[in-house]
């Protein structure tokens, strides 16, 4: 009985967990471009996969709750063109990311702009961004 | 595309990965014959899905199938008729597509892991040229290109 509750808690974890959409869509058609926003918090996961990466960070909100926040970035290759590696991330890593909130998931957002806590800053755009400057020159 | 070559090069993207997790890196890579087997099936799929993006007068999506985000996203009768309009242009994205498949297939028969993943980026770089195009043209393009409805 114990293994078989303990299956069900694994099927239903599997069936609720959050999975991004996967990203061949208008970046119009996921987010917001009048709803910019800035992150601060721990980068907790990263899946540094194609075609786009995922960064999880946890939030505090402004009454203190921790939320997770799933972040879509560009292509492994064009942030390593910009200078960031995925030995960049640490354990405990506190960071900065300024964005775009999701336009139906309150806590996914398109990264922009990831600032480390050593001030060392990366675009991590993807392609179809709005033209709004934070692509390097 | 959905049906096809979505899933099809979503198992090429994914067969090579790492996940950081708490500022650990776990590396994700085809393991055995059976896993680089798999891979390449699916990147032989895309590569030959291209040949069927360029069948004349071929349907797009399922009759019925609308846009999945209207005004941002066209609709497939919009996209055929864009097809309709330029099918050179959309046949070149097409043979484009064959061609990046190549180095993954190449990284494939040489299970290089490392290729596999960086061949991973110019097939990214065609599908997203090609759906600025024919899917989601900027609004201006989108006013001036698309059939009324």
């Amino acid at each position: 009985m114990r293994t078989h509750i303990f299956l069900m808690l694994l099927v239903a974890g599997a069936l609720c967990s959050v999975q991004p959409a996967q990203a061949h869509h208008a970046f119009a058609a996921e987010y917001d471009v009048t709803k910019p926003l800035t992150l601060n918090g721990i980068i907790t996961k990263v899946d540094w996969e194609n075609p786009h990466s995922w960064i999880y960070m946890d939030v505090k909100d402004p009454k203190g709750a921790v939320k997770h926040w799933t972040i879509e970035t560009a292509a492994p290759s064009q942030m390593s063109r910009y200078g960031l590696k995925k030995a960049d991330f640490v354990e405990g890593m506190t960071a900065t990311v300024k964005g775009y909130q999701g336009k139906k998931d309150p806590v996914l957002a398109n990264g922009r702009t990831l600032i480390l806590k050593d001030g060392r800053s990366f675009y991590i755009g993807s392609v179809g961004g709005p033209n709004d400057g934070a692509m390097p020159h | 595309m959905n049906s096809v070559i979505d899933p099809n090069v979503d198992v090429v993207w994914n067969a090579v990965r790492t996940v950081i997790d708490h500022g650990k890196p776990i590396e994700h890579a085809p393991a055995n014959d059976e896993e680089w087997a798999a891979v390449r099936h699916s990147a032989l799929t895309v590569a030959e899905g291209a040949n069927l993006l360029m069948m004349p007068g071929r349907a797009v999506a399922p009759p019925g199938a609308g846009s999945l985000s209207p005004g941002i996203e066209l609709a497939p009768d919009q996209v055929r008729a864009l097809i309709d309009k330029n099918p050179s242009g959309w046949n070149q994205f097409a043979r484009s597509l064959q061609e990046s498949l190549l180095p993954a297939i190449d990284a494939i028969d040489k299970k290089d892991s490392q290729a596999l993943f960086e061949a991973g980026d110019k097939i990214d770089e065609v599908c997203e040229s090609c759906h600025q195009i024919f899917w989601y043209p900027a609004p201006g393009a989108l006013a001036s290109s698309a059939p009324a409805r």
